[in-house]
């Protein structure tokens, strides 16, 4: 699989899209927004995860309208969630020509016991995961770029830096690991063995692996990328902010520049209110997202 | 003057190009500001979004300084769109390193990126074209020489010591067009 060609074309977009940020719209404008202030990618959806988490209910794809509106106005590449499991809003995404679909715990699954087979699809999908074993999971099923699933909707950066730190040290272990050891990691990761062989000869990820949920100042996207996330998502970062247009372009500064605290700094004054944020704790299990 | 290869990292698949280098055991640098260029000899602009690397350069004169870099200059894809000196959808001037017309995302969306077999000029092997929501180069100059096609289409041009490649040496097994750009001699033409 990691050899086929269209699987090549499909990472090849999420390595076009590394160092930067790609930002959560819900309408045209915000969508200009997100283009003026540098970002290299906008995802579509009905509402931010903050709004989504506030208002319950069932989050499913945007509708095409908007995503076709959104298409209209911005020349970065347009992605769209879809439900974990509904291969069929997938192939509507598809034939709407989004560049990226994202399978995402954000939206309310469709699926509890399968996800999509996305190797099937001609477009590339990206999948949020909490560790080693779901990313290998989702690698398998066919994903071109992995993401942390943080707490999407929190404004508090505590999950995406577990499930970044989670992944990596993983990868670590195997690379330490005996010939021997692989069936055993594979079958105790619930992972492909294949893949468990990869990653002990290359140290890395077959995919990108990009920083998602929770992100919401411009230090979040550098603590981020110096944790070793490719690029960042931000969802209800921005527009939840007092100052959207002013913060995104300041996340996109401190996101290439992230080893410059220095630029960080600079970009971090004067934007006004982040959004507000909840701590993990006072989120009631059942209504987390990142256990989808 | 010494061989140091800089690859623009404000945004896009810098490490691809970085990791080509590598294999080559030639040095090269990230380059985010005006100060990472010093010294460098050899640049390359990588693959991403031109909208977010114009945004980001512009501010304090680091894109006149990109432009008028004079050392040799290679464009993959989004690098091509840069150097060229008129952009078209949207339309945007380029910097201007190669007298030619590129029209951005002129495939399609992703679900018209491919890979297909080419031809390059330096060599007689056919050259695995990779093509990600690609430009193309519509219109050329008399003194800009075509150096890679598609078929019929011109998929790379050069002019002195500027190379613009609408697809992605960098993902491709082959090393020949990085190891040739490698080889111009570093300083003015």
């Amino acid at each position: 699989m990691l050899q086929d060609k269209d699987f090549k074309v499909k990472v090849g977009l999420a390595e076009m899209l590394k160092g930067g940020v790609i930002m959560d719209v819900t309408n045209a404008d915000q969508a200009k927004i997100a283009e003026d202030a540098g970002a290299c990618a906008v995802m579509a959806l009905e509402k931010v995860p903050a709004d989504i988490r506030a208002e319950g209910g069932v989050a499913r794809m945007a509708d095409p309208s908007k995503i076709e509106e959104i298409k209209k106005v911005v020349s970065i590449p347009v992605m769209a969630k879809c439900r974990i499991g509904h291969f069929a809003e997938a192939q509507v995404l598809q034939a709407l020509e989004v560049d990226f679909i994202d399978e995402s715990e954000v939206l309310t699954p469709a699926d509890e016991h399968y996800h999509i087979d996305k190797a099937k699809f001609k477009i590339p999908f990206v999948c949020g995961c909490r560790n080693l074993g779901e990313a290998l999971r989702r690698i398998g099923e066919g994903v071109a770029m992995l993401r942390t699933k943080g707490e999407a909707g929190s404004g508090n950066i505590v999950e995406a830096v577990r499930h970044m730190r989670t992944v990596n040290d993983a990868i670590r272990r195997i690379t330490m690991l005996d010939d021997e050891q692989l069936m055993t990691e594979a079958k105790n990761l619930g992972a492909p063995v294949d893949l468990i062989r990869y990653l002990k000869q290359y140290g890395k990820l077959p995919v990108p692996n990009f920083a998602a949920g929770g992100i919401a100042t411009p230090a979040d996207a550098a603590l981020m990328m110096q944790l070793g996330a490719e690029s960042v998502f931000v969802g209800s970062g921005i527009f939840k902010s007092s100052d959207p247009a002013g913060r995104a372009k300041a996340i996109v500064l401190a996101t290439t520049h992230y080893k410059d605290p220095k630029i960080v700094a600079e970009a971090s004054k004067t934007l006004g209110e982040a959004m507000k944020g909840l701590d993990i704790k006072d989120i009631p299990e059942d209504q987390l997202l990142q256990t989808r | 003057m010494k061989k140091l290869v800089g690859v623009l990292a404000i945004q896009g698949d810098f490490q691809a190009h970085i990791a080509v280098l590598n294999k080559l055991k030639v040095d090269s640098r990230e380059i985010r500001n005006k100060r990472d260029l010093e010294n460098v000899s050899h640049l390359v602009i990588p693959g991403g979004e031109s909208t977010t690397v114009s945004k980001i350069t512009r501010a304090n004169g680091f894109w006149d300084m990109l432009a008028g870099f004079e050392g040799p200059v290679m464009g993959t894809c989004m690098g091509s769109v840069l150097m060229a000196s008129r952009i078209v959808d949207p339309d945007a001037d380029g910097w201007g390193m190669l007298d030619m017309e590129i029209r951005r995302n002129a495939y399609g969306r992703q679900i018209s990126s491919f890979t297909a077999a080419g031809r390059i000029e330096i060599s007689e092997e056919p050259f695995e074209m990779v093509f990600i929501r690609a430009p193309k180069i519509i219109k050329i100059g008399k003194n800009v020489k075509p150096i890679a096609w598609l078929g019929d289409e011109i998929t790379g041009v050069m002019a002195g010591n500027k190379i613009a490649l609408t697809f992605h040496p960098e993902l491709s097994e082959s090393e020949t067009l990085h190891e040739y750009f490698i080889s111009l001699p570093g300083g003015p033409d």
